[in-house]
């Protein structure tokens, strides 16, 4: 169990990331979300003793990363695959890892051919795509066979199938039990695989709870209800705490009654329904619901005036 | 052991990199046999009106020419590392950075070793040559052992000067330049006052050299004494590596 408690990296006098704490909890899929600036590679790298937080700390199975015996077998980590020496082969890669763990001589095999490299296991690595370094990417951060996998931006530059050769392999080892946390900025690629999310902005945490919760949270999920009598409901309703909106359409849009409440309600006095459907709202709607007033790196804003953008 | 075979591995994996090293082998070798065969246009006189001992020190000049071969090579290796930012995914891997410094250290220690010894061998082989190819009798052996073992102590010490000097900077021109630096301190140091000479040049890692290798003259600035030339080896190396790991283990990759 990957903990981190109070957090915090500064930059001289700018605040990276402030007083951040969660864990990283096994069997499900962590999405670790967050503008750009927001603090996450940070939190990140600190995580993997790359940068040395100014405060707080972080322990892995109650240790700190770098004391560990056998760190590969704890946190398998793909940080940025641009950083990988792109002379090596990804066997001679993978080897030096295994023979840095001291893993067995046969683990850089097995996780080749898990990450569907065995066809360019000789090639050199910086004659390959970024899909194809993803993919070495992943390899190294499976070679330990670890109990925590840390994947930093692993959909960017993989083709339709290997994105759902991704998804099935992190859905896969949340399945085994691990641990795995992915941050990414595409979130549509999260929302299909994360059971969890945390989410950074200006480094201060802003969310950290399943997806359920995020989505009961959410100011965008509502549940719509078309009725016989729209104003009897929209009345019966209000009186139970929902929040009601009555759309043109004589619809109703609940928020704050789930959708077997609100059915439940209606059958109680006796109104026919005709419709109950729950929106939840995609996860760049509630990224958008959670940041606002937190992106760092926003554009101003263009005013239109009669299709022309003014000054 | 398996981190330093695991930097063992890394280096003798790329291509380039073992031809680097077979060229840094070939390169010292044949640097010092033309040294000799040139030393009438560089010096302006033949090679039969030099000293039996002066000929073999002239072929292992290429020694010399090795240890600058190695000492890029090594600022190369690990300033990439750095610079390129591949270190990062080797410590996410093996995260502790002392084991790591330590590990690398060891690795181009042996390299130096090697290549000082073969490098120096070859040329005291060839530096024979030449005094038997000009008539002359070989120098004593005591004399010419010493020497050929203060030469190899050369490409060592300034490797692992080397090593440091990256993890320092963490980048290949600081790796370079660092022991560079410390290798023309001696011109240097000739510009100083002579008070100022007295007390900095028997501190030098060029004094301590000749001293062992025997070419520093009994009562010269430069002659320390064997164990006093240990010790300044030592003692530059500790500050060294003192600096590069403690560098190495506060900052941020």
């Amino acid at each position: 169990m990957i903990q981190l408690t109070s957090l915090t990296k500064k930059y001289g006098g700018k605040t990276a990331v402030n007083n951040v704490s969660f864990q990283i909890h096994p069997g499900v899929v962590t999405g670790f979300l967050g503008p750009n600036g927001a603090g996450k590679s940070t939190t990140i790298r600190m995580i993997l003793n790359l940068a040395v937080p100014t405060a707080g700390s972080v322990t892995v199975d109650g240790r700190a990363f770098q004391s560990l015996d056998r760190p590969l077998a704890k946190v398998g980590a793909m940080v940025d695959t641009n950083m990988i020496d792109s002379r090596l082969t990804p066997e001679q890669y993978l080897r030096i890892l295994a023979t840095a763990a001291g893993l067995d001589r046969g683990r850089p095999g097995d996780v080749l051919s898990r990450a569907g490299l065995q066809a360019v296991a000789g090639k050199r690595i910086g004659t390959f795509s970024l899909g194809m370094r993803q993919r070495v990417g992943l390899a190294a951060a499976l070679i330990g066979d670890p109990e925590t996998i840390i994947l930093d931006e692993p959909f960017n530059g993989l083709d339709v199938d290997g994105i759902h050769w991704l998804r099935d392999m992190l859905r896969d080892l949340a399945k085994q039990g691990r641990a795995v946390l992915v941050s990414s900025h595409l979130l549509s690629e999260v929302q299909a695989v994360a059971d969890r999310i945390i989410m950074l902005a200006q480094g201060e945490l802003i969310a950290d709870m399943s997806m359920e919760e995020l989505l009961e949270m959410s100011l965008s999920s509502y549940v719509q209800v078309q009725t016989d009598d729209a104003a009897k409901l929209y009345e019966i309703l209000k009186a139970e705490g929902a929040q009601v909106d009555v759309l043109q359409d004589e619809k109703l849009r609940v928020r704050k009654m789930s959708q077997k409440q609100i059915g439940e309600t209606a059958f109680r006095h006796g109104l026919g329904i005709y419709e109950l459907m729950t929106h939840h709202p995609s996860l760049e709607q509630l990224f958008a619901e959670l940041v606002e007033g937190k992106t760092e790196y926003r554009g101003s804003e263009l005013r239109t005036d009669k299709g022309r953008v003014a000054p | 052991m398996r981190m330093i075979h695991a930097e063992w591995q890394k280096i003798w994996s790329v291509r380039s990199s073992r031809i680097y090293l077979a060229a840094t082998l070939l390169a010292g070798i044949l640097a010092g046999v033309l040294f000799s065969l040139t030393i009438r246009v560089t010096q302006g006189r033949p090679l039969a009106e030099f000293e039996p001992m002066q000929i073999v020190s002239v072929n292992m000049l290429g020694v010399d020419v090795a240890s600058i071969f190695l000492l890029l090579f090594i600022a190369m290796q690990i300033g990439r590392e750095f610079q390129e930012k591949t270190i990062q995914s080797y410590l996410s891997a093996t995260p502790a950075r002392v084991r790591y410094f330590f590990a690398k250290t060891a690795v181009f220690f042996l390299i130096a070793l090697v290549t000082g010894v073969v490098v120096a061998l070859s040329t005291q082989l060839s530096g024979r040559f030449f005094v038997a190819s000009v008539h002359k009798q070989m120098p004593p052996s005591a004399e010419l052992w010493q020497f050929t073992a203060g030469v190899i102590v050369m490409p060592v010490f300034y490797a692992l000067l080397t090593v440091c000097a990256p993890f320092s900077a963490r980048n290949t021109a600081g790796g370079i330049a660092a022991p560079v630096f410390v290798l023309f301190l001696p011109e240097l140091a000739r510009f100083f006052p002579d008070m100022l000479q007295a007390t900095t040049i028997p501190a030098l890692p060029a004094s301590a050299i000749h001293t062992l290798s025997g070419t520093a003259e009994k009562g010269s600035l430069e002659y320390t004494g064997v164990m006093a030339a240990f010790l300044v080896l030592g003692s530059w190396l500790l500050l060294s590596g003192t600096t590069a790991i403690w560098k190495f283990r506060k900052l941020d990759i």
